[in-house]
């Protein structure tokens, strides 16, 4: 139990917007492993999107606990999360929110910035993850002289270049067609074979079947838990 | 017609629409065009506005100069204005003027009053008539006939009441009385307070010459002398008359040699009146005008980077527009349209505050700027005003309708679309680049000005202004025909005033040190060859003893004057000591005002004393000298008092001590030596305080252009700000990234303005006191104040960026 990568606790979160409470997320528990593949599934609003942001630290549960490598993550102040999320977390998002001024090197290498690396390390580190995403040909393109899947491989490559603890994405595949999409999933299961800590959410069920274990949410709960035979 | 009808409407309606960028723009328009048509209302009074005269732009001033002897802008001898008259083709009519001071008495209090005396025709040449009564006729000048007189409309208003008998009634002037024959009317003046030629006159009496006068061709030199070219003469052939008659008076006459019969360069010089008024203000009111320009342009700059803002939320608007069939040139126009009516707003707000603008100018009273008073908003300055709003509309509407007009779809849905943000902007960084650019010019411009003033302001006067007073006094020949009578008046008001409590000592002396006026002589120093075509020259002053203990110079050798000194000794200055006699010992030398005579005799230095400024605090020293009351007989003079306390406090003792020796004596003028000296500064300040007030409104509106470029960019930038951020950017990561890319801007500008303005320097030059036009200092000094402001200018927005929740950045897709 204890050797759990990333542990969550009660976890609760609600909104409120115009007097209307809306509880995103009502006691979750969860635990991921280093090197699992998770999956979380669930109708459109059920919190998945919410459930995410709390374990990368973008959000802040309204109740419950969250440990991180087996350190609390509550009461940590603004700068010390930012230092946590460029660290220790790989954010892989729907609309792969490229910077489209900066080169396809220069997107892959931000998160190294914001760590004082010298830059020939930076080179290094960032080259690699190009060549592990197969986009190293393309590093002095912008983003948008690029196709849909290029564009979430390099985001791909932006999120392992720091060699994170785990990698999140949030329906990864979602805004691509289904070649697309699968060169993308095919990317993610090599890396988790290559021993990467993965949680993604997603709608499509096959996707699903490439984690080790997938989660159902509904309305908030977990409402299903289930390995999945390899 | 009805298009353009139908844009005017739409045009009103998305002003109202955008309500808050209308104001904003509107106010950054008003203060812009304000400050123009303040500065267009004084170029206008002072530059453009012709004198309240008929043909004002023939009238022409005619002087005599003798070049080689440093003597320009010479009056006439009634002989010479004679010749000009009778012996020249060029000029319809010529007239004279000689204004001085009378002494109205049989009122409460005796008082000195502005009186010109003119030739009968002076007032149908400026094409002015009496309102009430006759005008002179040439009987009026013949002489035993020319005690009448005409008054001002204010004269016959304060003394009379304005009633209407007046006319024939008696005044009585310098102890004569004259008849009132006629009066102005209300707003006529002359000479006017700008003329070369003394204060606006109360009343004009008529001049007569004597037939002596006329055919000896003898000093005084009086006369001011006006002419009125004919029509299609020009000032050319006026010139080239005048210097052939020049020649004709040197060839015929004597005296217009110099000294031993040398050529002493002797001219007649024409000038246009108006130029002559405006001569010296000219560089400096252009300045002025410029950098209001500039700051115009600043303004255009921040207005069209705001329509280019709405320009970009307006797209969606324009590409339905273009889809629906609008030609490029309607989509334009109907852009221009607003951006006009604009400017029409922005303008009307402008001359709202030009209005208070003016008011405060002209409230500064400035005697070294002519005709500021007349500065106010007549036809001129509301067409000036017009034409830039529509101008300035054009100009600052054209960029953003330009880009605007061509909605291009494709590039509209591919940003919209794809999971990419850019931020593209090079156009509006342009304009700030050019924003800060111009604001450092006129910065550099206002630093060297303020610099200079200030190093003006601790020039070392060379005698103590604080504490001292002066009072102006002019003894009518009339009670003191002779130089004793003058001068026993003159000693016992001394010896009265400085046993005043409160006073420390007292003398007087006929110039004032630093208040711009100074007599230049040629002399002649004994023992050495007097070189007559080009003589030493300098200025001299008559000064009873104490002089100089009493305005604070010192005494660096030899001695004061005393009361036995007569007509034979002299003190000069360091600078005419060390230039006249370098390397030896002044005292004992002998000098002689002009050529000596039996009646000028050579005088013996018996002193050296300090150095002051020559004409004003911005002249260097010169070669000074002084001599006792005792060479020249002297009328009008200057009681100097240094006192103990508060030197205004004493004026009215003063003003009895005159009137217990003279009960008819008036006082004309009684200042401190401060604020005397203050007010040579006038102008100067006024161009200071200016154009830094024009530095200061340049350098806020390409703050606030710096600060809408950034702030709008960093919304535009949200989202990519909050990816940097869920990478892990800590808040200083985003602070450094805006202020960056701010700053870049800044950079630019700063670097570019400096390079214009290191281009320009030459046009301050001679403005300028102290310093030089690079100095760095001033330099240094902008860059800071400049990075300073415009680093809080991109702060701000900064901020607000590391506020960015990356949360909510990136859900809003
Ligand atoms: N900032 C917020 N303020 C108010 N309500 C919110 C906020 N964020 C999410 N919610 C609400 O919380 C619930 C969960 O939202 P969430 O985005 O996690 O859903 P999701 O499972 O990701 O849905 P989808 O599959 O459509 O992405 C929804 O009802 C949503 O409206
Ligand atoms: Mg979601």
């Amino acid at each position: 139990m204890s050797d759990a990568l990333l542990r969550m606790e009660g976890v609760t979160k609600v909104f409120y917007t115009d007097e209307v409470e809306t509880h995103a997320l009502s006691g979750i528990h969860l635990e991921i492993n280093q090197g699992e593949y998770v999956s979380i599934a669930g109708p459109s609003g059920c919190g998945k999107s919410t459930l995410l942001s709390i374990l990368g630290l973008l959000d802040s549960p309204s109740d419950g606990a969250y440990a991180l490598n087996g350190k609390p993550v509550q009461g940590l102040n603004l700068a010390e999360r930012a230092r946590i999320r460029n660290r220790e977390i790989g954010f892989i998002f729907q609309s792969f929110n490229l910077i489209g001024d900066l080169t396809v090197y220069e997107n892959v290498e931000l998160p190294l910035t914001y760590r004082g690396m010298s830059s020939a390390e930076r080179k290094k580190r960032v080259n690699a993850a190009l060549e592990k995403v197969n986009m190293a040909h393309r590093a002095k393109h912008l983003p948008s002289q690029l196709s849909g899947g290029q564009q979430q491989r390099v985001a791909v490559a932006r999120a392992i270049v720091g060699e994170p603890l785990i990698l999140l994405a949030d329906e990864p595949t979602g805004n691509l067609d289904s070649t697309n999409g699968e060169a993308v999933m095919e990317l993610l299961r090599e890396l988790h074979r290559g021993g990467a800590t993965i949680c993604m959410v997603t709608h499509d069920h096959r996707f699903a079947k490439h984690a080790d274990r997938s989660i159902h949410l509904f309305d908030g709960r977990v409402v299903e838990e289930g390995q999945n035979e390899q | 017609m009805t298009q353009l009808w139908q844009d005017l409407r739409y045009s009103l309606r998305m002003l109202r629409a955008h309500r808050s960028l209308t104001l904003v723009a509107m106010l950054v328009l008003a203060l812009g065009i304000g400050a123009n048509t303040a500065i267009f209302s004084v170029v206008n009074a002072v530059l453009l506005r012709p004198l309240p005269y008929q043909n004002a732009d023939r009238l022409v001033t005619i002087w005599g100069s003798f070049l080689k002897l440093n003597i320009e802008r010479l009056p006439a001898k009634a002989a010479e204005y004679l010749d000009y008259r009778e012996q020249t083709q060029s000029f319809a009519q010529v007239a004279a003027s000689n204004s001085t001071n009378y002494t109205l008495t049989g009122t409460a209090q005796p008082e000195r009053l502005p009186g010109t005396r003119i030739t009968t025709n002076l007032f149908s040449l400026l094409g002015a008539q009496v309102a009430l009564g006759r005008g002179f006729t040439a009987e009026d000048a013949q002489v035993g006939h020319e005690n009448v007189v005409i008054v001002s409309h204010t004269f016959w208003q304060q003394r009379f009441g304005g009633a209407s008998d007046v006319v024939g009634k008696s005044l009585r002037l310098n102890d004569q009385n004259y008849t009132i024959i006629g009066i102005m009317p209300a707003g006529f003046q002359y000479p006017q307070s700008s003329f070369p030629f003394g204060e606006p006159a109360e009343f004009w009496t008529p001049l007569s010459f004597s037939t002596e006068q006329i055919a000896q061709r003898q000093p005084p030199y009086f006369l001011n002398v006006i002419g009125q070219l004919k029509p299609g003469v020009t000032l050319a052939q006026a010139r080239t008359e005048m210097r052939a008659l020049a020649q004709r008076f040197e060839a015929q006459h004597p005296g217009y040699r110099g000294p031993n019969n040398a050529d002493g360069g002797w001219r007649i010089t024409v000038n246009q009146l108006e130029e002559e008024i405006a001569g010296q203000s000219r560089v400096a009111l252009l300045l002025l005008w410029g950098a209001v320009a500039l700051v115009l342009l600043i303004a255009c700059a921040n207005v069209a980077n705001l329509l280019l803002v709405r320009a970009t939320t307006r797209k969606r608007e324009l590409a339905i527009r273009a889809a629906l069939g609008a030609s490029r040139f309607r989509l334009a126009r109907q852009l221009l349209c607003e951006s006009v009516l604009l400017a029409l707003g922005g303008g009307a707000i402008g001359l709202w505050l030009a209005w208070w603008g003016v008011e405060a100018l002209t409230a500064l009273k400035l005697e070294n700027l002519p005709r500021l008073d007349e500065s106010n908003l007549d036809w001129r300055v509301w067409g000036f005003t017009f034409l830039v709003s529509v101008l300035t509309g054009v100009l600052f509407g054209i960029l953003p309708a330009w880009q605007a007009s061509r909605p291009d779809v494709q590039q509209i849905l591919k940003d919209g679309g794809a999971g990419v943000t850019r931020n593209r902007h090079w156009l509006r960084n342009a304009l700030v680049v050019g924003e800060i650019a111009l604001a450092v010019v006129l910065l550099v411009g206002a630093g060297l000005l303020l610099n200079s003033l200030l190093r003006l302001q601790r020039v070392n006067p060379g005698l103590d202004i604080n504490h001292l007073l002066y009072a102006e006094l002019s003894l009518p020949s009339s009670r003191y025909p002779t130089a004793e009578n003058a001068r026993a008046f003159y000693d016992e008001l001394v010896s009265r005033v400085a046993a005043l409590p409160g006073v420390e000592q007292a003398s007087a002396a006929n110039r004032i040190p630093l208040t711009g006026v100074i007599t230049n002589d040629p002399f002649a120093i004994e023992g050495r060859q007097l070189d007559f075509s080009n003589p030493p020259n300098a200025s001299w002053r008559l000064v009873l003893p104490q002089y100089f203990h009493t305005v604070g110079i010192p005494l660096l050798s030899g001695r004061d004057f005393n009361a036995q000194d007569g007509n034979e000794v002299a003190i000069i200055n360091q600078t005419m000591a060390r230039k006249y006699w370098p390397g030896e010992d002044p005292l004992g030398k002998r000098l002689s005002l002009g050529v000596p005579s039996p009646t000028n005799p050579w005088k013996r230095i018996i002193g050296v004393v300090a150095d002051t400024p020559q004409r004003t605090l911005e002249s260097a020293p010169g070669a000074d000298w002084y001599l006792p009351f005792a060479a020249r007989a002297l009328r009008d003079g200057h009681l100097l008092v240094r006192t103990v306390g508060d030197p205004a406090a004493l004026a009215a003792a003063i003003r009895q001590q005159v009137w217990a020796i003279d009960k008819d004596q008036p006082v004309t003028k009684l200042v401190t030596m401060r604020e005397s000296v203050h007010r040579t500064l006038g102008a100067r300040r006024f161009n200071t305080w200016l154009l830094s007030g024009f530095a200061g409104l340049a350098l806020l509106l390409a703050a606030l252009g710096i600060y809408s470029v950034i702030s709008y960019s960093v919304t535009q930038r949200t989202r990519e700000l909050g990816i940097r951020m869920a990478l892990g950017a800590q808040m200083r990561d985003v602070l450094r990234l805006v202020l960056r890319q701010g700053m870049a801007l800044v950079v630019i500008g700063l670097v570019m303005g400096l390079a214009v303005s290191l281009a320009l320097s030459r046009v301050l030059h001679g403005m300028l006191f102290g310093i030089g036009a690079h100095d760095p200092l001033t330099i240094v000094g902008v860059t800071v104040l400049l990075v300073g402001v415009a680093w809080l200018a991109c702060y701000l927005p900064a901020r607000r960026a590391t506020r960015v929740d990356p949360l909510v950045a990136l859900r809003h897709e």
